[in-house]
């Protein structure tokens, strides 16, 4: 199977809506319970006036992106470095993308740096970052 | 605890983790991850033993029981090799760095995982801004 591995090119990304429930259900799983997620009473007292999703649900999204365009190596090597720039709230459907930026050899491994990011639908950048995949 | 005592290289854990298949199916699908070619081949999903990590830290800081404003301001991981279900993994955090920035903390905390030999199995950072 062939990967992205021209500079340039674009993942395979996609599109998820991230609802109240969604959230929840995560708060749950990962055991996150920081009342900025999930009561609403406390968010509204915040800077952010409403619950906000966890930023590693973003980063949940770019690690199955990863792992969508490199099935093979992306869990034994890659690496992501992320910055959560604007909080995704409920009922947004945010964009997941990535593109290929620079090829190099670390170790004697053929390695594929990938600037990723979550786009809100306002097209503020929810989370900006990079994942470094190794190739083979 | 209190935000004043937390200080730059200050220990956190060791955390057990054991995720059952259960739990590990339950955070796959709270991400929604339903694309067909994509699965784990079963395995943990890596973010899930960060996530747990900084669950246990937002709880031992008190974030939670203090209700305290709290931003997930960046991310860091790195994944050596999968995690089965039911596999023990330790994870051990330490606060990398803390500072007060105008009435802010800034707190980076650096998490290693390791398998029952000891060897690597992921490295992690995150860094969170508490407004106490």
């Amino acid at each position: 199977m062939s990967v992205p591995s021209t500079l340039g090119q674009s993942l395979r990304g996609f599109r998820r809506t991230v609802t109240q429930d969604r959230v929840t259900a995560y708060a749950h799983a990962s055991g996150d319970h920081n009342p900025i997620h999930l009561d609403e009473d406390f968010a509204a007292s915040t800077r952010f006036g409403r619950r906000i999703a966890h930023g590693m649900l973003s980063l949940a999204f770019v690690w199955e992106m990863m792992s969508l365009n490199y099935p093979t190596t992306w869990h034994r090597g890659g690496t992501v470095k992320t910055r959560f720039t604007s909080p995704v709230v409920p009922n947004e459907e945010v964009a997941v993308s990535g593109i290929v930026k620079r090829l190099r050899t670390i170790g004697g491994k053929q390695m594929v740096e990938c600037e990723v990011a979550v786009t809100r639908p306002n097209g503020e950048k929810a989370l900006t970052g990079s994942a470094t995949v190794p190739l083979a | 605890m209190n935000l004043d005592d937390l200080k730059s290289g200050q220990l956190f854990g060791p955390y057990a983790i054991e995720f059952t298949r259960s739990d590990a199916d339950d955070y796959i699908s709270a991400t929604g991850d339903d694309l067909t070619p994509h699965n784990f081949g079963g395995n943990v999903h890596p973010l899930h033993l960060d996530a747990f990590v900084l669950s246990r830290l937002i709880a031992d800081i008190g974030i939670v029981e203090n209700r305290i404003e709290t931003v997930h301001a960046g991310q860091q991981m790195t994944v050596h090799r999968e995690v089965a279900h039911s596999e023990n993994i330790v994870a051990n955090a330490t606060l990398k760095s803390c500072s007060n920035r105008r009435g802010s903390i800034w707190a980076i905390f650096e998490t290693e995982f390791v398998d029952h030999s000891g060897a690597a199995v992921a490295d992690s950072s995150s860094t969170i801004i508490m407004m106490p």
